[in-house]
């Protein structure tokens, strides 16, 4: 048994300890968001945040997750009421088959977190293991540039 | 002009005493600096004393792989013994190498071509950017360092492509198996669940470092091979752990991820302490825990 701490609630699994993280999001919690790519941590479609760190969960096994927590897609908002990030891709419309789509939103997560005043080149440096091969970077990057500028406009109102 | 002037006060120099002082170099050349040609050594081919020119010369290998004095001074006495570069320890290329398979011309141009060969893995940290520069001079250059370098470490003769051969040989049989990769998944070892390093190798690593690394586009080397896992040195194998192995911005080349953000400094212990058990037949290293945080501390994770 291990204990998992995913989008703030606890659950106990029962599952191999070298089981990926992603199996068990998909399979047990049926949290469908985080994507099987790749398998090999290439691609970035599986990207979960691990304390507000970008992991690929395909290669993370639970065995190392005990008192860590996991924020998927899920965690960041609902249909109804989506964070600021998944706002921006909406706003923008930054999906095309949308398979990598919520791999590049929680890495942009992470990167609004760590830093909310990224420059373009930083931008583009800190999205580079996450790969779209539709060719949706463009509106991904203007998401991104959203996102980012409406956390500055929500620093000044504030 | 469409920009505003700036106010910009000039940083100050920071290299500190006495290398600030110019005439310091005077010293340090009397004391250190070769002058002149080397002269050829007629007992050995052209393409030897091509490889020893450009290695000794241009090449200057041994600014990494050769030991420094107090002086910073190569030691002439101990060249290619084995040094440090950016925290990373560039291996010995002389008989006291450790590679599981020594060095022969082939692999040597290999590697040094490609940045990948077979019997030694990947050009990593600092020798990355070696090997993609190799990669776009003449060929025959990098043919006469190769023939060089493998000569260091004794002649490179047919017993000793034998014995890179059965280095090979042994590391696949070493490798993991799919049957017993099921077996360690169920979390032995003697540690806690959270930081067994069998099971975090199962889980993290053994999807491409299995069965001789059968993972499209990854080719990993087999790990008992590796420089980095058998060096004096954890330093290596932390650093690949923290940042995986990453072609140069816009190159091609092939992708580890690096697992800083995954596991905790205690996991990372525990599968370094794994990996040297199963995959090399050196000691454990002592300290790993320290030369970790430094390694966090030198990359930045």
């Amino acid at each position: 048994m291990v204990t998992l701490t995913v989008n703030g609630k606890r659950h106990q699994i029962d599952a191999a300890p070298a089981t990926p993280l992603l199996y068990v999001l998909r399979n047990d919690l049926k949290l469908n968001a985080a994507k099987f790519g790749c398998g090999l941590g290439q691609c970035g479609a599986c990207t979960v945040l691990l304390d507000k760190e970008p992991v690929y969960a395909c290669l993370t096994p639970i065995s190392v997750l005990e008192g860590r927590n996991v924020t998927t897609l899920e965690g960041l908002g609902t249909p109804d009421n989506p964070g600021p990030v998944q706002r921006a891709f909406i706003a923008e419309q930054a999906a095309q088959c949308g398979y990598c789509i919520p791999g590049m939103v929680m890495r942009a997560q992470a990167l609004i977190d760590h830093k909310p005043r990224a420059s373009e080149s930083e931008i583009r440096d800190y999205m580079a293991p996450n790969l779209c091969r539709c060719g949706t970077q463009i509106r991904i990057l203007r998401a991104i540039r959203r996102a980012l500028s409406e956390t500055h406009t929500a620093e000044v109102v504030r | 002009m469409t920009r505003d002037a700036v106010q910009q006060t000039n940083k100050q120099p920071e290299i500190p005493f006495p290398l600030n002082i110019r005439l310091a170099a005077a010293g340090w050349k009397l004391l250190f600096l070769r002058r002149g040609p080397v002269a050829p050594d007629p007992a050995q081919s052209d393409a030897w004393n091509r490889g020893r020119y450009l290695a000794e010369g241009l090449g200057h290998c041994g600014a990494c792989h050769t030991p420094r004095n107090a002086l910073g001074a190569e030691k002439t006495s101990e060249a290619f013994n084995g040094g440090v570069s950016e925290d990373w320890h560039a291996p010995a290329l002389n008989e006291t190498s450790r590679a599981a398979a020594p060095w022969t011309a082939e692999t040597a141009y290999q590697y040094l071509r490609n940045g990948f060969d077979a019997y030694h893995g990947h050009a990593s940290g600092p020798m990355a950017p070696v090997a993609e520069n190799l990669a776009k001079v003449p060929e025959a250059d990098v043919r006469a360092i190769a023939i060089y370098i493998a000569s260091l470490s004794g002649t490179d003769d047919a017993a000793k492509a034998q014995r890179a051969d059965t280095a090979l040989k042994a590391a696949r049989e070493k490798t993991l198996k799919v049957e017993s990769l099921a077996a360690s998944t169920t979390g032995s070892g003697g540690n806690t669940a959270t930081t067994d390093g069998a099971t975090i190798f199962a889980g993290a690593c053994a999807t491409c470092h299995r069965s001789g690394g059968q993972a499209p586009r990854a080719r990993p080397v087999d790990l008992s091979l590796s420089d980095s896992v058998n060096a004096p040195d954890a330093g290596n194998l932390l650093h690949i752990i923290l940042s995986g192995i990453h072609p140069q911005a816009n190159e091609r080349g092939f992708i580890m991820p690096g697992f800083s953000a995954a596991l905790t400094d205690a996991q990372i212990v525990a599968l370094v302490a794994y990996v040297r058990g199963h995959f090399s037949d050196k000691p454990q290293w002592t300290g790993v825990d320290t030369r970790l945080a430094q390694a966090r501390k030198n990359n930045g994770s």
